[in-house]
């Protein structure tokens, strides 16, 4: 029975997590457990889960995005840059409409999807070097928009999205949980999301079987660029201000969340459900650690010690 | 003529002069005195040294995203060896004999680059993965050790390594070639730097042809990691002085330099030869922004757009020989 439950991967997952949790709640003296708390490590999950999903999507087709935080950034200082009526940052001049800049910053996260995707789906380039280049591009881009990678004075109207609550409930925590739910859907409800693990099992048996390879592959980069826009979305509207700190690391911190929620990096196995477990074991880690005031020294450290053991875990277990 | 052409590495060359006279034009060719060329080339050498080890462990299909991580841990455990500010040095106050600093140096990077070798190689973790941790894990240590600060008043005989001239050439310019002219020498006149390439091009016929694939995996780790001990010796002696931003960003420029040079991302493809060409196309294009008064930020933009448009090359190039076949 015991073995049973353990050989089913996400049980491994909870445990992990309960364990992480049961542990930072002992050191702390119960500090961690407070709601607050609760509701913080959440919050700061959210924008990495939201990406996390999209970077899930590109793993499962056997690819791998790089370009998350470069794209973040793009659309995070675009956005801000034009929402903004401090003078010296403004694009425009004067304050653009969220209603016109949120759709913005979603266009821009999937235009750059879209062009990742084109380059790895039709001209074949490994998807690594791909969106290697296009990070670079959007981090060189983002210092562009506004020459100093920050952007202050946002209007309050969009505070909701980052800091609203419902029933005292923050608000970034739904969206996350609403795309987490969607991304399920996609993947096992429709046919796209059939032809997703298709293709990332084997192209080319995906391929005989009707399904139109190329246009999943540049679907899903797209998909991911869209998700990385909303990330942008609620990472400015939680202080109010574009920072490029906002984005860094993104990239890592997602395909790491990815990997622990045990997406094969070769594509074709994995679950959405792992890699909400994956995004909340590095949330309570991060959350925990500094917690405890263990400095980013030490989170680092505890960080990739964690990462390559859990993987190693996986490995072990299916071999 | 045509057959040069289709040389790909001549194609880098052209690649390379053509963006020397351009930048030189636009620059009208101070960027290229001899003091200028010397600069780039200094340059290019602490990346180029990097990019031998990311070379080999590219060439059997892995990556290595560790190298600033690891080229960072050392250069600090060797610098607060090194400095005579006895609140900065961790060996109680006096600095150590150089050839004692430069050993732990690289003492520290090829072990790292073995607890990378042994995780891929006898964890089967993804190598993305496995140098994903130990850069974090690298990083930590390095700030630890560190405590976060610029480390200076390193030995002056240090600077012997990075400073001197031989024959009025920079020793770091000399190191990078001799270590090019090395890999070279291993690549393609030894069993191991075949069993490299095997186990690259299909890692299963490898195995059964008797090639020790897990043995071969971990030397090029292990040499990765001597390498970037190496490369971090070399900036070390060059700028005396470290923080924990020292080499970062390595890993991007390395593969880049190792992506443009031709060496499938796939493992088993590609020469020493064009990644020392895409190692000197990289640094003409950085000194060649640099010089216009392009910002960092552009730069990156920029090389990123290189980066991509390398990699469509060779797209473009397995269309033609699809043409040709059919």
């Amino acid at each position: 029975m015991a073995l049973a439950l353990i050989r089913r991967d996400n049980a491994v997952r909870i445990m992990i997590l309960v364990a992480l949790v049961v542990a930072f709640a002992i050191a702390s003296k119960g500090i961690t457990l407070v709601p607050d708390n609760i509701a913080n490590v959440l919050v700061q999950s959210a924008i990495r889960g939201v990406a996390a999903c999209g970077q899930a999507l590109v793993v499962l087709t056997a690819g791998l995005d790089l370009s998350v935080s470069g794209i973040v950034a793009v659309s995070l200082m675009a956005g801000g840059a034009l929402l903004t009526d401090n003078p010296q940052y403004s694009m425009l001049g004067f304050s653009l409409t969220p209603l016109l800049v949120i759709p913005i910053m979603l266009l821009i996260g999937t235009g750059f999807g879209l062009a990742n995707g084109i380059l790895v789906a039709r001209l074949r380039l490994p998807a690594i070097i791909v969106t290697l280049g296009t990070w670079q591009i959007g981090i060189g881009l983002a210092y562009q928009v506004t020459g100093s990678g920050f952007v202050d004075r946002l209007p309050d109207t969009i505070a909701f999205i980052g800091q609203g609550e419902i029933l005292a409930i923050p608000f970034p925590i739904f969206v996350f949980f609403a795309v987490v739910a969607a991304t399920w859907y996609l993947l096992h409800q429709t046919r796209l999301g059939m032809e997703i693990y298709a293709v990332g099992g084997n192209p080319r048996t995906a391929f005989i079987s009707g399904v139109r390879v190329e246009r999943v592959r540049i679907i899903v980069f797209a998909i991911a660029g869209f998700l990385y826009g909303i990330g942008a979305v609620i990472a400015m509207s939680r202080h109010l201000t574009s920072t490029m700190t906002q984005a860094a690391g993104l990239e890592l911190s997602t395909i790491a969340a990815v990997a622990i929620g045990g997406v094969s990096l070769a594509g074709g196995k994995g679950t959405i459900f792992g890699v909400l477990l994956g995004v909340l074991i590095i949330g309570v880690l991060d959350n925990g650690l500094s917690v405890m005031g263990v400095g980013p020294a030490g989170t680092a450290i505890t960080k990739g010690a964690i990462i390559v053991a859990a993987v190693a875990v996986d490995v072990f277990r299916k071999t | 003529m045509i057959r040069l052409l289709s040389n790909d590495n001549f194609l880098r060359f052209l690649v390379l002069v053509a963006m020397i006279v351009v930048f030189g034009l636009l620059t009208g060719g101070t960027t290229y005195s001899p003091r200028g060329i010397v600069n780039i080339l200094l340059q290019a050498s602490v990346t180029g040294i990097a990019a031998i080890g990311q070379t080999f462990v590219m060439l059997t299909g892995g990556i290595d995203i560790s190298l600033y991580g690891i080229g960072v841990l050392a250069s600090v455990v060797g610098a607060s060896m090194l400095t005579s500010r006895w609140d900065l040095n961790i060996v109680g106050g006096d600095p150590v004999p150089v050839i004692v600093g430069v050993a732990a140096i690289i003492a520290v990077a090829v072990a790292m680059g073995t607890v990378n070798g042994l995780i891929v190689s006898r964890l089967k973790v993804p190598s993305l993965i496995a140098t994903l941790g130990t850069w974090q894990v690298g990083y930590g240590l390095a700030q630890l050790v560190g405590g976060g600060y610029t480390i200076t008043d390193l030995s002056p005989q240090l600077s012997v390594l990075g400073q001197s001239k031989i024959l009025g050439v920079p020793v770091p310019i000399i190191e990078m070639f001799v270590l090019f002219a090395i890999a070279w020498y291993v690549l393609h006149q030894t069993r191991f730097g075949r069993a490299v390439y095997a186990v690259g091009g299909d890692p299963a016929a490898a195995y059964l042809s008797g090639i020790k694939v897990s043995r071969i995996v971990l030397l090029v780790f292990v040499i990765s990691g001597l390498m970037i001990g190496l490369a971090a010796v070399s900036i070390e002696a060059r700028m005396m002085a470290v923080s924990v931003r020292t080499l970062a960003g390595i890993q991007v420029d390395s593969i880049a330099a190792v992506a443009i040079g031709g060496v499938s991302l796939y493992g088993g493809r590609g020469s020493i030869l064009g990644v020392l060409l895409g190692v000197l196309i990289l640094a003409v294009i950085d000194s060649g922004l640099g010089a216009l008064g392009a910002s960092t930020e552009l730069q990156n933009t920029v090389k990123g757009a290189i980066i991509i448009l390398a990699v469509s090359m060779e797209f473009f190039r397995r269309k033609r020989q699809t043409r040709i076949m059919a």
